[in-house]
């Protein structure tokens, strides 16, 4: 089998730094600029995402018994570690939620009716409290599937297989919707009197993208240097056809909950996307849609960019860099002073930090096990694989 | 001039696909292999094609999308406007499902009849086996019959090492 994977000096510096300049930007933010609320709220909830997906993945294959998946499942399971990132930031999205979030204001809840009628749901102690049963439960039915998966390494044994068949259905369904809540409760209620009962699924379909985009990424990293000799290019191939279909998804769930909301005309609905399309934010508005659909879509449409290294760490970047813009979207307008999206010093650090500290606990990760699991017994399934 | 046909019947397909391989460097031409389900890397092996028909579909699919957006805008914005909700007439969103069904609408059954048509499949068509056991447990290659009697032994010679047996068809 393969030799393990270690994090080398170099890439060690790289990533620590990476790190160090997110945390430094972190905390400057946090003293000097307002700005830093929505950011730190946008990493949580993309590196919650990108944990989140990873077991996701991991599940959707014990339950649908896919076979193909299991050569590649280190990757996705070692993505799982970047929730404990995630953790932490949303208990510093909590400090900082009266920058945040306008249903913190009491003051303001007083004198606003729909507020008011929301307050059972909104309001500050609740907001805390769900934190940890949603990162719990993600635990509670995520970490046994890790546990079976590292115990069948050593033992072999096919009962670590079924039971993992059933802590990812629980997973599936129970973390499924603490997902859909969570989005419900962290992102739109950025803008309290907005809703849209869709949400949580288009959240849903960004975070997979993102999150298999990701696993790509590292799965070509990993491959290059020459530590999963036995994937074959019918492995990228159908990681590729799993990243067009759900961009395909992303933009299909985008224009459900556009045209709806676009056909009521409703005014407390409407408003969400009059400060998003239009102005400024319009430009961005398209670009989030090509970034994000158009471009990988494109690119991944032929059976040759499928199966090829470059053309797919191109899309995947694509869609990393769409995922943010989404989120971007989701977040910010209402929360800044201007009419206008600002990019500067403290996104730009922000996102390097994101960047430095999930591949960090990723690779941190994998290099602690085997690079396959290998006595899986749909192993030789996967690596057979035809496409 | 019929052509002179030879088959070969193997018990699973591993073995099909090992003979095809050797089957195909000696010389002899496959006509096509006959298998009960989908046999993974068979195509690869026989050296087949790429199959066109994904292009077909995209033109259909291109074709239909042409058709459901201009459809409609002619419709609703040139031959019979109709104020909705104070909306433009040519309001794009609200074409868009109408559009993107009548797409997979051409897509599926263009792709769909343009193999029937590519293939000769019409009802009532008679289909070919070399042997009924096709559909259920054996699988079969059948090869065209060379002019000389030394390239026909070889051709069984390599189906035995494959664990094959020649069949009369």
């Amino acid at each position: 089998m393969a030799k393990k994977f270690k994090i080398k000096q170099s890439q060690f510096n790289w990533l620590s730094g990476a790190t160090a300049i997110g945390v430094l930007t972190l905390i400057l933010g946090v003293l000097f600029s307002e700005r830093i609320w929505p950011n730190i709220l946008l990493a949580a909830w993309y590196i919650t995402g990108i944990g989140f997906s990873g077991i996701m993945f991991v599940a959707i294959h014990y339950v649908s018994n896919a076979g193909w998946g299991v050569a590649i499942r280190r990757i996705p399971e070692a993505m799982f570690s970047a929730l404990t990132i995630g953790f932490i930031l949303m208990i510093l999205v909590v400090l900082g939620a009266h920058h945040i979030y306008e249903w913190t204001h009491l003051d303001v809840v007083a004198k606003d009716l729909i507020l008011q009628g929301k307050q059972p749901w909104l309001n500050l102690p609740g907001f805390i409290i769900r934190i940890p049963i949603y990162f719990g439960l993600w635990l509670l039915f995520g970490r046994p599937i890790l546990k079976h998966s590292r115990l069948q390494d050593e033992d072999g044994d096919k009962a670590h297989t079924q039971k993992s068949v059933r802590w990812s259905a629980a997973f599936l369904y129970l973390g499924g919707i603490a997902f859909v809540i969570a989005s419900f409760d962290w992102i739109m209620s950025v803008e309290p009197h907005w809703f849209s009962t869709i949400f949580g699924f288009y959240n849903f379909a960004g975070m997979f993208d993102a999150g298999l985009a990701f696993m790509i990424i590292v799965l070509i990293f990993l491959r290059r240097g020459g530590y999963l000799p036995e994937l074959k290019n019918d492995h990228l191939h159908e990681l590729g056809r799993y990243l067009f279909a759900f961009t395909t998804f992303w933009v299909y769930i985008w224009f459900s909950q556009h045209m709806l909301i676009w056909y009521a005309n409703l005014p407390e609905e409407t408003g969400y996307y009059l400060k998003r399309h239009f102005g400024s934010f319009g430009v961005l508005a398209v670009l989030n849609i090509c970034l994000n659909w158009l471009i990988p879509f494109t690119i991944l449409l032929f059976r040759k960019t499928k199966r090829s290294e470059k053309s797919l760490l191109l899309a995947s970047a694509i869609v990393l860099v769409g995922h943010w813009t989404d989120l971007y979207m989701m977040i910010f307008p209402p929360l800044l002073d201007t009419a206008v999206p600002v990019f500067g010093l403290l996104e730009i650090g922000i996102v390097v930090g994101i960047v430095g500290v999930t591949l960090w606990v990723v690779l941190a990760r994998i290099s602690k096990g085997n690079m396959v699991p290998t006595k899986d017994p749909y192993l030789q399934e996967s690596l057979n694989l035809h496409t | 001039m019929t052509e002179r046909l030879q088959v070969a019947e193997f018990r699973n397909e591993y073995d099909l696909i090992d003979a095809v391989s050797a089957v195909r460097e000696s010389g002899v031409e496959i006509v096509d292999a006959y298998t009960p389900f989908a046999v993974h890397g068979l195509d690869k092996a026989m050296g087949l094609k790429k199959s066109r028909l994904n292009q077909v579909c995209f033109m259909f699919a291109f074709l239909g999308l042409t058709i459901g957006v201009l459809g409609q805008y002619w419709v609703s914005a040139i031959n019979w406007p109709i104020n909705i909700g104070g909306r433009p007439w040519n309001s794009l969103p609200a074409f868009m499902p109408v559009a993107f069904e009548v797409t997979v609408l051409f897509a599926g059954l263009g792709t769909v009849f343009s193999f029937f048509a590519w293939r000769k499949l019409k009802y009532g068509k008679q289909s070919l086996q070399p042997s009924l056991r096709a559909t259920n447990d054996r699988f079969y290659l059948v090869m065209k019959q060379g002019q000389q009697r030394k390239s026909n032994s070889t051709v069984s010679e390599i189906i035995h090492v494959h664990h094959g047996e020649m069949v009369d068809a």
